[in-house]
């Protein structure tokens, strides 16, 4: 198992069962990087993404209809305080604003840390499907060695006790919000938790069955829940601590993979008792390489350690845990954490299976690891440790502050943002060791950022309707004895009096003209491949003429309308969709030409009796 | 799709087809906010051809044919050349990153994440000195590897070819210094005497006459400067390379103004917004004045020099063509209706508060962004980040002097 060859992508495995469309996601993650999660929703969409000769199609609207279609229908939470402020920002991170919840753990010093994806997916007159992924790997473009695991699920007829850990932490979720859940949300949620407890999850193929493992949830300490005996165990996690290390020193010479700088920290007598093996850089590069051979792809390459295992051999039985616990305290006695355990005959699972190689000469997880050199002992910074530690506490003090960002109107599309503090007490002084600064991601640091401090509080005055958001950078930074280190990040703050619908006028102003707005229509028309874009946009395009030309020799578009009532009178709600988004705005209104109108509204009228219609028969 | 279990994969071309979807709501705007880049590029081609504003140090431009030469020797196929170039160059990294010397190691920072390799930053410049013979890109180059391949083996087996075929059948200058032993194993940035010769051979032999190729053939190093004006011995170029220079000088000197100008504009329009932060504003607006207020004074003090240039603009954009001959006429226009103004401009106040200046900078703005500028467009000036283009243009002098100090201390077996 697990072979350096066998790989699998997050968006692939995301894709819906043929005939199924996305219904309800629920992702969790430690850190979060916004674009990554801008991508996802091409995950849930079927438009192709490459011309013939393989080159990208790079046409945005099919971006623009996969976040419109899909954001609300997913719920990300993150860890508070780990949202990285993104290199630039795009209008389109406002269909984020209302899907990223910010959790984090109950017990102190716990970090919200499980990395899972829990989906709903539908079809008409079909039962739901239902997949899980468990991956060691954040909502993040990190590019180190990850696992991810994806059961596929279908409704069972009867409770499933196994289940249960996973129905308890996607319950968990809402309550552990840092701002208040929206209440539509928590049933969704409850729903999906529900099912959940009835779902027959489809083990891998060299598993037998498999079990959930949630940690750190409301309800109190929790068992040891790794065997105490066996007859051959193995740890491989990037982070250790000495005193988990101890707890899994099970059964003769246990196996332990980290990273060198890992396990450079460690005393010596802690890792007594185990075979220690560190990854190999070099190994996975060239494994890398082979892997990738076929695409040929550059910037591709995995490289450091990220993965978390924990296996045990007893018998002709292997267990593997996989997930997001690091073998580590924290992971143990203080964060939120999800695994799977699966269980399976040992010559296909666990210890030996991920050890050996199934044939001679194929490649296994083995080859990517190294003998640990000699261990240096530890080297102790206790400077950088307590400014390490003040940092944490300033990051959680910010989040304690209680934060919203108010919106007053001050001119013709114009606002003042406020940043209004709920518990000023922990504000920081200054003139003191630490000094913070935030701005609103839409404008640049250099002329936005001010300082937040227990004399001042940001107003960002005269803010246009676009550089509106709920999302707000944080800068702070720390000096200690001539030595200063700080970071940053994002926080997703509640807002106070933001002007209404505002995603439909952003959407008018995504969609720059009449042709982009015509190229979008035929693309809501033409999804399943059976009209191609450029057959009907392109010999309108002119270069100079703002499109409307396009729509007064609207046959073509006219064509595909009534193609699509007939066909696939679907594809007539998600116009349907658009117009009323376009029209409950003036700016919206004023991208209309009259003249499609006067198609349209006798063509929806039509779909509308038809559907009437076929209720009536059915 | 079923249950399964395995190593989560990155995939960057997924990564980078997303983004390039992303890019396109993307709102920033060009860092040529006048549109003068065209002008400035084809000064900048005439100087100093071959060189970019990403180059660091001259010795990629050998580094980079020795990967490509020991890749090609290994036979590397095509649908594999990519991905070993690649790990070859990150190891050049790593070496060079254990020398003594890092200051302009590409991917100092990045290291194996490293997105632009130094073989696609040096492409262009290995094609204008003739060390690269295969003609066309990077990718292209990759793509006939399999293709040269063939060639060589049925050159090989054939007789009776002539040498000059054989002339053809490389990618690289012949004459090209041999790789280091082991390399990429203990690499430096520092030129040993032979590769200096070389690569100073090779500029002056496919850029002769121009002010690159004049500093190395020159062979005397200098304390660096921070524009090739101040460059102590030009009195000794070729006349035609003098008046290079003395365009490029007179042009940026006289363009500062405009860009000092719409950025005193932006702090204006910001400040004037309803209810704006007073706080904030004025600094920048008493910033700009103050900087446009010592602009002019400079101007002032040169200006016969200044009077004299801009009467005989002609042979300026003759220069400029020769290099460009498709700068748009809006800029020609532009530049010219610019440089009238700040000559004719004759009262001694300050020149901060002149309409015509004004009305000019904000059409060119406008013509050049439309909807977008930044001038009339609240979005667009809340994304402005207090100074654009506010650094006097120097033509990639940084560049060029670091790489031509390099080849210089290579000449003379030694530290710079």
């Amino acid at each position: 198992m697990l072979a350096p060859r066998e790989r699998t992508l997050l968006l692939e495995s995301l894709r819906p069962p043929p005939g199924y469309h996305l219904d309800l996601a629920v992702a969790t993650t430690f850190s979060l990087d916004l674009m990554a999660l801008l991508v996802a929703p091409l995950a849930f969409t079927f438009f192709d993404w490459e011309g013939e000769a393989g080159e990208p199609t790079q046409d945005p609207n099919a971006l623009l209809e996969a976040i419109r279609r899909h954001a609300d229908r997913i719920h990300v939470f993150c860890q508070a305080g780990q949202i990285s402020i993104p290199n630039s920002y795009r209008l389109l991170f406002g269909y984020l604003e209302e899907r990223v919840h910010e959790v984090r753990a109950i017990r102190k010093g716990g970090v919200f840390h499980p990395k899972v994806w829990v989906v709903r997916y539908a079809a008409e007159g079909e039962p739901p499907r239902y997949r899980l992924l468990c991956a060691s790997r954040n909502l993040t473009f990190d590019r180190s060695w990850d696992t991810l695991l994806v059961l596929d699920g279908a409704p069972g007829r009867e409770e499933r006790p196994e289940n249960e850990p996973l129905s308890r932490f996607i319950r968990a979720l809402t309550t552990l919000c840092v701002h208040p859940f929206p209440p539509a949300g928590s049933e969704e949620l409850e729903g999906l938790a529900r099912e959940i407890g009835r779902v027959v999850f489809q083990p891998p193929e060299q598993v037998d069955d498999i079990g959930f493992l949630a940690l750190g949830l409301p309800g109190g300490p929790e068992d040891w829940p790794f065997p105490e005996q066996a007859d051959r165990a193995l740890v491989l996690a990037p982070f250790l601590s000495e005193e988990i290390l101890e707890r899994l020193r099970v059964g003769p010479e246990p196996v332990l993979v980290s990273r060198l700088d890992t396990l450079d920290t460690l005393h010596k007598e802690s890792l007594e008792g185990y075979e220690v093996l560190a990854w190999s850089e070099e190994a996975s590069l060239e494994e890398d390489g082979e892997a990738n051979g076929e695409t040929g792809n550059r910037a591709s390459m995995l490289s450091g350690l990220h993965a978390k295992l924990f296996a045990f051999d007893t018998g002709t039985t292997g267990r593997v845990w996989t997930g997001s616990a690091n073998a580590t305290r924290a992971a143990f006695h203080a964060n939120v954490e999800f695994m799977v355990e699966m269980r399976g005959h040992s010559r296909l699972m666990g210890v030996e299976a991920l050890l050996q190689p199934s044939k001679p000469g194929t490649s296994v997880l083995r080859d990517l690891l190294e003998p640990l050199p000699r261990t240096s002992p530890p080297v102790v910074d206790p400077l950088q440790q307590e400014l390490d530690r003040r940092l944490l506490e300033y990051r959680h003090a910010i989040i304690d502050l209680a934060l919203e960002v108010e919106a007053v109107p001050s001119g013709k599309d114009l606002y003042d943002l406020s940043i209004l503090v709920g518990k000023a007490a922990g504000l920081p002084d200054p003139e003191g060791e630490f000094q913070l600064k935030c701005w609103p991601i839409t404008l640049k640091q250099e002329a936005a950022a001010q300082p937040l401090s227990s004399l001042a509080v940001p107003r960002f005055r005269a803010v246009s309707f676009e550089g509106l958001t709920s999302f707000f950078a944080f800068e702070g930074h720390l000096k200690l004895d001539g030595k200063s280190e700080s970071f940053r990040f994002v926080l997703n703050l509640p807002t106070r009096a933001f002007p209404r619908n505002r995603q439909q006028q952003l959407l008018r102003r995504l969609l720059k003209d009449r042709n982009q707005l015509l190229r979008y229509l035929f693309l809501l028309l033409a999804e399943d491949g059976t009209l191609t874009v450029s057959d009907f946009s392109n010999p309108h395009q002119d270069g100079t003429n703002t499109g409307g030309e396009a729509f007064r020799t609207g046959f073509p578009l006219l064509e595909a309308l009534l193609g699509a009532l007939e066909q696939s009178p679907g594809k007539l709600d998600q116009v349907h969709r658009l117009i009323t988004d376009l029209q409950s705005t003036e700016e919206g209104r004023s991208l209309l030409p009259e003249e499609f109108e006067q198609i349209w509204r006798p063509l929806w009228a039509a779909r509308q009796s038809l559907e009437e219609h076929g209720r009536e028969n059915g | 799709m079923s249950s399964h279990f395995a190593w989560l994969d990155h995939s960057e071309n997924d990564r980078r087809r997303a983004l390039e979807v992303i890019d396109l709501f993307r709102e920033q705007g060009t860092r040529d906010e006048l549109g003068i880049g065209t002008v400035r590029d084809a000064l900048s081609d005439a100087l100093f051809p071959g060189i970019s504003t990403i180059q660091t140090r001259a010795r990629y431009f050998l580094f980079v044919p020795w990967i490509y030469l020991e890749l090609e020797a290994r036979k590397t196929r095509s649908r594999d050349i990519d991905r070993r170039a690649r790990r070859f160059e990150i190891e050049l990294i790593l070496e060079l990153l254990k020398s003594g010397d890092t200051e302009g190691v590409i991917g100092k920072e990045a290291r194996s994440a490293l997105q632009r390799l130094p073989s696609s930053v040096y492409w262009v410049g290995l094609g204008v000195f003739g060390i690269r013979r295969f003609q066309g890109s990077q990718e292209q180059y990759h793509r006939s590897l399999d293709h040269f391949y063939r060639r060589q083996r049925s050159f090989r087996t054939a007789s009776g070819e002539n040498a000059a075929e054989a002339g053809n059948l490389t990618n690289w200058h012949e004459g090209l210094p041999k790789p280091l032993e082991n390399f990429p194993e203990g690499a430096t940035l520092q030129l040993d005497a032979q590769e200096a010769d070389y690569l100073r051979q090779q500029i002056m032999s496919h850029e002769p006459r121009t002010l690159l190729a004049f500093l190395v053939d020159r062979n005397a190093p200098w304390e660096p400067v921070d524009f090739p004006w101040l460059h102590p011995s030009l009195d000794d170029c070729d006349v035609r390379i003098v008046e290079q220079v003395r365009h490029a000088r007179h042009f940026s000197k006289l363009m500062l103004g405009a860009a000092l100008l719409y950025n005193l504009m932006l702090a204006e329009k910001r400040a004037a917004l309803p209810a704006s932060e007073e706080m904030r504003a004025p600094p920048l607006i008493d910033h700009y004045r103050q900087r446009l207020n010592d602009w002019h004074a400079d101007i002032e003090s040169h200006r016969d020099d200044l009077v004299a240039w801009t009467r005989d603009r002609e042979s300026f954009w003759k220069t400029v063509r020769r290099i460009n001959p498709r700068i748009p006429v809006p800029t020609r226009h532009f530049i010219d209706s610019w440089c009238d103004l700040v000559i004719s401009h004759r009262s001694a106040g300050s020149l901060t508060g002149d309409r015509r200046m004004r009305t000019l900078v904000h059409h060119r703005e406008r013509r050049l962004k439309r909807g977008l500028a930044r001038l009339d467009n609240p979005r667009a000036l809340e994304l402005w980040n207090g100074a654009s283009g506010t650094d006097r243009l120097s033509f990639r002098w940084p560049q060029a002097q670091n790489i031509v100090l390099d080849i210089l201390s290579g000449l003379k077996g030694g530290e710079r």
